[in-house]
């Protein structure tokens, strides 16, 4: 080993990370360019896609946006249907991951793997089984029908979340609670859910973002009067791509950002990646 | 007596999950795999006799049967892809320590994880369009424009922005979990820090790429979004025929049947993939 | 063992933010030779270790091994082994290709990999264990199959973070006599981390005692025990009672005088010169060095009442109130039960001492 030697290795592992840098640098560039084209295109006149460089900008087709009844219910049933599922997907949730990482009992890996089956099954698959259900079913509330299929396919999604955040709760403070006198319901109360509120939030806010995505498993379910935000700018896709999508991408976007803003302010980001750790 | 009460109340928390599971999901997937079996009588019906004829017509007809392959194929290559293009961006958030730069890719990693995949579908249709920016950059260098839309090419770039992020969380716990102490015992052994990451970290991440290629997997097997945009009709995914079949016919039989050859399809595939690496257990 | 040195730390110091790890730390060690690192926790000296090891970069200083400037080296170049707390056994890999792992490092061929890793494994008596996986394997086990990693690839300088810190107390025991055993028979120079006194002075050669940050004495384990150097040293190896004492100096003579009724007398050529300046010093006398008298003697005169005693078994410690109000620590080795009951007015005889600056 001679001073040459030294100098060696430390150049190699200055280039080495150099190129993970760059890797890093360029991968925020792929991931944040298509992003920023997008919000760009939203603000073009023109009334078809053409290239970006000869763009005027303007609020035009913002304007059609909001003036767009078509797509402002869709909005607004997408946020209906959103916040009812994600609800009933945490109560559903929070009780059944409760029992799963508290107890052991026969069936329990059973359970487990159904309940997070929905992911794995196609979402056209889900879809047209559900329409079929409900058709036989004669329920012809489509609104109810959607929040329905919404709860099964968020379902799998908050429960990983809520599973996570249990497992991390340090259950001893409940312990302790239920020695000094507590019930299990008000241990569960007053103890537990003060401090896996981050937790729920957080599961909360990736079962509203699963839920607001998702096309395939509501295509099926939707008619003329009720449908859903991306159905709606899907079905616009049909014809030329106009801006207008853009624009509707656009706001999903703004959405987007505020959702992870707000995982990161109540979870944490950095926590929220362990809860993909479960399976293996 | 208690231990009875303590079961039934633990099963009790259960039920909501377990009925809901069952009734608006199990069952409905239930029905229509028996309806797979059953001929096709009209719009959302199917006669009485039991019959495989559903099955067969798909593997005879070899639009579906390329259909399936095409989806199969599809949905491997952009799965590798993304799992290979995720490795280091997973290494660099479980390793760097402090660093701006670490919490601004995590924060790009899951900006990209809850935008919509209409989104990122239409991004890329402005990126790789005729009209788009890759084609831009060439005829303004005079090169001849390049179709890259409505190709698979197209689809699978498409997928592969949208199952990064997956790729990247399914593999940053696994390399987080490694034990330091397994890196600087290798390292005074006298390997340098490539050897080290090839004979300690890369196999003992193992399990995290083998969830991320899952993952990956069953995403890309049922792709929907991607492939009506970036492929326009060319490039159907098996997805896309369900649809199409569905909703334009409702012929439930041949559509369940469908269903159930790709979902058969993303059970053999995933396991033909993450067999070979499932196979090494360490605890 | 020779006389070399065969490794030296020259001012090593470590800062982390805002607090010093390591203070300035010089240390020779020699070849052969087994010296451990003892200090509380927090003290510096795991950090110290890792410095050895290249695996962490002292802030300012320099190592030297055999003349050499390793300072900038990293840890694969310096021919060194580490064995972990934790053991740090690859859970991918078997017993063998654990072990093997250094050798095929160096690119040995795989005839001499399996003679050495097959001979090392003998050595720390783990034939036969080869297709093991580590998590088949019990603790005491996985600890030998570490040092076997360690020691197969020959290295110049063995360094070893607390190895039997994991183990239960009796395998600890056992495996401080392995150790000592294999590293005797190799003849490698070991440097060993632990802050468990009795691992340290029944091990060791010499022991370095280290505290917040700073290496405060070095020497055989008899020489830390009898001789300490300084108010830690003395306190933290075994027990230590400290009687205050005043120094008067005259002609020929030193006199030291407590207020308890011992004082000492001793010609000016016994008192250690360094210590002739302080006014104020420190009478250090082990528990085991003080005699417990119904009736003062000649010789016993520091009277004290008995406040409390603990049967040991081998030995009865009994806490004592002098009469200046402070409290001391007597063992007595006994067979039986105590003659002395709590309250007694009793008599002390000291039998040695040691003398430390007070100011």
């Amino acid at each position: 080993m001679t001073h040459e030697l030294v100098a060696h290795f430390k150049l190699a592992k200055k280039v080495r990370n150099i190129f993970l840098e760059l890797y890093v640098l360029l991968a925020i560039f792929y991931i944040v360019f298509p992003i920023l084209l997008l919000i760009v295109t939203s603000f073009d006149s023109r009334g078809y896609i053409g290239d970006i460089l000869s763009i005027i900008p303007s609020l035009r087709w913002y304007n059609e946006f909001i003036g767009s009844s078509f797509f402002i219910n869709g909005i607004l049933t997408s946020f209906f249907v959103g916040i009812t599922a994600t609800v009933l997907s945490l109560i559903v949730g929070l009780s059944f991951a409760y029992v799963i990482v508290r107890y052991d009992f026969p069936g329990k890996s059973i359970l487990i793997e159904t309940s997070m089956a929905p992911a794995v099954v196609p979402g056209v698959t889900l879809g047209f089984a559900l329409l079929y259900f409900f058709a036989r079913l004669g329920s012809h509330l489509t609104i109810l029908n959607i929040i329905i299929a919404h709860l099964i396919i968020t379902l799998p999604y908050a429960l990983r979340t809520l599973i996570a955040t249990l497992e991390g709760f340090d259950i001893s403070i409940e312990e302790a609670a239920l020695v000094l006198g507590a019930t299990r319901l008000r241990a569960f109360l007053e103890v537990t859910l003060p401090n896996i509120k981050s937790g729920i939030i957080a599961a909360a806010i990736f079962s509203f973002a699963i839920s607001l995505d998702d096309v395939a498993v509501t295509a099926f379910l939707t008619d003329v009067y009720t449908y859903t935000f991306p159905v709606a700018l899907l079905t616009t896709f049909r014809r030329a791509i106009s801006p207008i999508a853009a624009v509707g991408c656009s706001v999903l976007i703004v959405i987007a950002l505020c959702m992870v803003c707000a995982i990161d302010k109540s979870y944490g980001l950095e926590r929220f990646v362990g809860i993909y750790a479960r399976r293996s | 007596m208690h231990g009875t009460l303590n079961l039934i109340r633990r099963y009790i928390l259960c039920l909501p999950a377990l009925i809901i599971l069952i009734f608006f999901f199990a069952a409905p997937i239930f029905q229509i795999f028996i309806m797979s079996f059953h001929p096709y009588k009209g719009p959302m019906e199917v006669g009485e006799k039991f019959t495989f004829e559903n099955y067969i017509s798909i593997f005879t007809r070899s639009y579906l049967v390329n259909c399936i392959i095409r989806t199969i194929r599809i949905a491997a290559c952009s799965s590798i892809v993304a799992v290979i293009m995720a490795y280091p961006l997973s290494y660099y958030i479980a390793k760097a320590t402090s660093s701006i730069r670490r919490k601004i890719l995590l924060f790009t990693i899951f900006f990209c994880f809850f935008n919509s995949t209409i989104g990122r579908g239409l991004s890329w249709y402005l990126i790789l369009g005729s009209k788009g920016i890759i084609n831009l950059i060439l005829t303004s260098l005079g090169m001849q424009e390049i179709r890259i839309l409505h190709s698979e090419l197209a689809v699978e770039i498409g997928l592969v922005y949208v199952i990064l992020p997956f790729a990247v969380l399914s593999i940053v716990p696994s390399i987080q979990k490694i034990d330091p102490s397994l890196r600087e015992s290798a390292l005074i052994l006298g390997a340098n820090e490539f050897k080290t990451f090839i004979h300690v970290t890369l196999p003992l991440s193992l399990p995290g790429i083998s969830a991320a290629l899952s993952t990956c997997l069953a995403i890309t097997l049922a792709a929907f979004v991607i492939p009506m945009i970036l492929g326009g009709g060319l490039v159907d995914m098996l997805s896309n025929i369900i649809y199409i079949r569905m909703k334009a016919v409702l012929n439930f039989a041949l559509g369940g049947a469908l269903s159930f050859v790709l979902l058969a399809a993303s059970l053999i595939t995933m396991y033909v993939i993450i067999l070979p690496l499932r196979k090494v257990k360490w605890t | 063992m020779s006389g070399t040195t065969i490794l030296e730390l020259k001012g090593i110091t470590k800062v982390f933010d805002d607090t010093i790890a390591v203070d300035n730390l010089s240390l020779e060690v020699r070849e052969g030779e087994f010296i451990t690192l003892l200090g509380p926790s927090g003290c510096g000296k795991t950090t110290t270790l890792r410095i050895i090891a290249g695996l962490t970069r002292p802030t300012k200083g320099r190592v030297i091994l055999s003349g050499t400037d390793i300072t900038d080296w990293p840890p694969y170049a310096r021919n060194m082994s580490m064995v972990f707390q934790n053991y740090a056994l690859f859970p991918h890999m078997n017993v063998f290709d654990n072990v093997a792992f250094g050798l095929k490092m160096r690119k040995l061929d795989k005839r001499e990999i399996k003679n050495r890793v097959r001979e090392v494994l003998r050595l720390v008596r783990l034939e036969g264990y080869e297709n093991r996986m580590p998590h088949q394997l019990s603790g005491g086990q996985q600890q030998r199959v570490a040092l076997a990693r360690a020691l197969v690839v020959e290295p110049k300088v063995l360094l070893l973070d607390e190895p039997l810190s994991n183990l239960d107390a009796k395998l600890r025991v056992h495996m401080r006599t392995e150790l000592k055993r294999i590293q005797k028979q190799i003849g490698i120079t070991s440097i060993y981390v632990t802050h468990d006194q009795a691992e340290a002075l029944s091990m060791s050669d010499r022991v370095a005692i280290m505290n917040k940050g700073k290496l405060l004495q070095v020497g055989t384990p008899e020489e830390i025990y009898e001789r300490p150097k300084s108010k830690f040293v003395a306190d933290f190896i075994g027990e230590m009672n400290f009687l205050k004492g005043k120094v008067d100096i005259t002609a020929s003579r030193v006199k030291i005088m407590t207020d308890v009724g011992f004082n000492v007398s001793l010609a000016k050529e016994d008192f250690p010169t360094e210590y002739l300046k302080h006014k104020k010093v420190f009478l250090c006398i082990r528990p085991e060095h003080m005699e417990i008298y119904r009736e003062p003697t000649a010789d016993a005169l520091i009277s004290g009442k008995i406040l409390d005693f603990q049967y040991l078994g081998h030995l009865i410690k009994y806490f004592i109130e002098l009469e200046n109000g402070q409290t001391i620590i007597i063992n007595q080795p006994r067979i039986g039960l105590s003659p002395y009951n709590v309250g007694q007015r009793i008599y002390i005889r000291v039998l040695s001492y040691t003398i430390l600056p007070r100011d």
